[in-house]
């Protein structure tokens, strides 16, 4: 079913505050999607929506084909993991997990079987008795999502479940998450700010701006073309040129309002006179101490050196007074480099995104 | 800061308005007290001898409790062993007939025979306790939790508004209810109004628990308050998305959660209202006598020691009560371990 959880064109009003504007997507049955965008940006409510813990002022909202705009969460068969874990600190780890199971009318004997086969699955076995304080934050937020799954609930709704964890355990629990997620096929949809989790988790990311959906597609497609300004600015980093789109020896070309000029490559998006935002993915630029004679080459000087292990970051400044970011991945020489220098940078022209200038979204050609 | 602020000798001396030069003033000499030498020696001496300090801040609690509640308590249990000569003369010889009086016999008093009228009121006592107790508990729960679930600026507003009768003395909230309750006061008459014949509620066990309902109500509403407030409200959440309807969630989550602050609401009203004495003295008539009237006229008859015997009773049975209570009911969990 390829449209199995349907937003049709959902607003929330909160008194004169919109939350969410006009928002339109589908999740197919089995489907990992992401809601991504910088807090504010309406992902919560939009989930808070698909549980029932509030209703769209405008819209509805469809699961498995049935309207549920106006059901109340308990009468939905969702699973939702919070933020906070949201486990019930007056209950055992059996009984918060068994809690949905209760509510079913399920018999207690085979509540608890399902309950251990639910601990089993998360790798919680023999914990039923435990208070989940007694857990560590990662063993908790396990228990949550035995809670939320052990009902087998048509979709499982993930509020930000990592952002209370270390950084260590949020990548061990991201591949759980992965691996329960594949192993029962449930339709998932997770929302989260980080850029790393929604890309690693995902089968397709939405990027929410400012209540609106700015942009959705397979991570690939999100990071490579990016629709927008704020895309392009919220995921990866990159440096920013604005400027006009021109025509030099037969290529298009971009000529910077402080006068810089860069070939962007073949831009079939994009007329002459156009204006246009270019973002550089700092690892996409290359630097280098001498000239290579490259046809996008900027002379530039280093600013700042930061050396972070995996990359080196390079700050560098145009003469015309325009950043540049550079990252390096193993680079060794970082001792060849210092402030001050004078360096040249390597553009790709191919790799150079391109989005309108005046703030309006691409209309993508593919 | 932009120069004008440079101008005078000490910065923005020339800027500061005559408010804060007397608030400097003040601040001024308030610092030069703290740090002149006898302050600042004392101060030093105190700090150089912690074992002092330390002996003296314990002392100054275990002080305040003898003198305030074990020296009391002390008298009256003393008291109730004494010989009563009558007319207030009090012989200080041991005896145990004080107790056997309360305990046994049937007590004349006013002229009244109702059996032994000192375990029968006390029992009336309890029973109009128990009664408040439950009735505050259903009535205070709701706005309790109403207020620590609302996000509203005039919140802080609602909440003055509980504790705004405290700022009543309590005789003259008394008083307002013989007002609403007596036979020609405001509820009568409306209900005559309303074609309902009734002589008023004054002088009626209905008065005394309505009006006890009334002033106690803030200490259940508090207290439940301040659980229903500490209750992470993604609980209440999550108890839906797994499919409990609003009752299963109150008394699966949120009931279970706000026992803490039920018990000290519960704990509060019930040691209050069976210790009542103006409520049944205003609004009561001679049948809704309570404890604490009793044992004021028998104080007043005068016999202390027998007064010091029923108030010697009257403690150990709420202290039996409590205990039965905590039983059902951890304390400890209440006022934290």
């Amino acid at each position: 079913m390829d449209n199995y959880v349907e937003v049709n064109g959902v607003t929330k009003r909160f008194g004169d505050i919109t939350a969410v504007e006009d928002v339109n997507f589908t999740v197919a049955e089995g489907e990992f999607v992401s809601l991504l965008g910088p807090s504010g940006c309406g992902k919560t409510t939009t989930l808070r929506m698909l549980a029932g813990l509030e209703t769209p002022t405008e819209g509805d909202i469809r699961i498995g084909g049935e309207t549920v705009t106006d059901q109340p969460p308990y009468e939905r068969d969702i699973g939702m993991v919070f933020q906070h874990y949201a486990l019930f600190p007056h209950k055992t780890v059996g009984e918060n997990v068994g809690f949905p199971l209760k509510m079913r009318g399920v018999p207690s004997s085979e509540r608890e079987k399902r309950v251990a086969e639910a601990l089993e699955m998360v790798h919680l076995p023999g914990t039923m008795d435990r208070s989940p304080e007694e857990l560590s934050g990662g063993q908790q937020q396990r228990v949550a999502l035995a809670r939320a799954l052990v009902f087998e609930p048509d979709v499982l709704l993930m509020d930000e479940p990592l952002s209370a964890l270390d950084r260590v355990l949020r990548q061990q629990m991201r591949i759980e998450i992965e691996r329960i997620q594949r192993e029962i096929g449930i339709t998932t949809i997770y929302v989260t700010h980080d850029q790393l989790e929604a890309f690693s988790l995902s089968d397709r990311v939405i990027v929410l701006e400012n209540g609106h959906l700015s942009q959705q597609g397979s991570p690939l497609e999100i990071y490579e073309q990016p629709r927008s300004e704020f895309v392009g600015d919220f995921i990866g980093q990159s440096s920013k040129l604005a400027g006009t789109i021109g025509v030099q020896d037969g290529e298009s070309v971009l000529t910077t309002d402080q006068g810089t000029t860069i070939r962007v490559g073949d831009q079939p998006d994009f007329q002459d006179r156009d204006a246009a935002t270019a973002f550089l993915r700092a690892e996409k630029l290359q630097i280098t101490k001498e000239s290579t004679g490259d046809a996008n080459e900027l002379e530039a000087t280093i600013k700042a050196i930061n050396y972070l292990g995996e990359k080196t970051m390079f700050f560098c400044e145009l003469e015309t007074g325009e950043e540049l970011i550079v990252s390096e991945y193993g680079f060794t020489s970082v001792d060849a480099y210092a402030s001050g220098d004078d360096i040249y940078v390597t553009v790709p022209s191919a790799d150079t995104l391109l989005v309108p200038g005046d703030g309006r979204a691409r209309e993508l050609s593919a | 800061m932009s120069s004008e602020h440079e101008s005078g000798p000490f910065g923005v001396t020339d800027l500061v308005s005559d408010g804060e030069a007397r608030e400097r003033f003040w601040f001024g000499l308030r610092a030069t007290l703290l740090r002149s030498n006898p302050v600042l020696k004392t101060v030093r001496w105190v700090l150089d001898h912690d074992r002092i300090l330390v002996t003296g801040e314990a002392g100054l609690g275990i002080g305040w409790m003898v003198i305030f509640l074990v020296a009391p308590i002390l008298y009256i249990v003393t008291l109730s062993f004494w010989k009563s000569a009558g007319a207030g003369v009090i012989v200080h010889q041991f005896t145990l007939a004080n107790y056997q009086a309360v305990l046994t016999k049937d007590v004349d008093l006013l002229s009244l025979h109702v059996g032994n009228l000192y375990l029968n009121i006390l029992w009336q006592s309890l029973k109009y306790g128990f009664l408040v107790t439950l009735v505050t508990l259903v009535v205070g729960y709701v706005p309790a939790y109403y207020l620590g679930r609302v996000v509203s600026r005039w919140k802080a507003l609602l909440l003055l508004f509980v504790v705004l009768p405290f700022w009543v003395p309590l005789i003259i909230r008394y008083y307002a209810w013989i007002l609403v309750l007596g036979n020609k006061g405001m509820l009568p008459t409306m209900l005559s109004v309303a074609g309902i014949q009734n002589d008023g509620f004054l002088y009626t066990e209905v008065a005394v628990i309505t009006g006890l309902v009334q002033v106690l109500l803030p200490y259940m509403i508090l207290p439940v308050y301040n659980s229903v407030e500490q209750m992470d409200a993604s609980l209440i959440e999550s108890a839906k998305t797994m499919g409990a309807g609003p009752v299963r969630t109150f008394y699966e989550v949120t009931l279970p959660l706000t026992l803490p602050g039920i018990s000290a609401g519960v704990l509060l009203v019930f040691i209050l209202s069976v210790g009542s004495f103006m409520a049944p003295a205003l609004l009561g008539g001679p049948s809704n006598f309570m404890v604490a009237n009793l044992i004021d006229m028998t104080f007043g008859s005068p016999n202390w020691p027998l007064a010091g015997a029923m108030g010697v009773v009257y403690l150990v049975v709420l202290f039996g009560a409590i205990s039965l209570f905590n039983r059902f009911v951890s304390l400890d969990e209440v006022f934290g371990e």
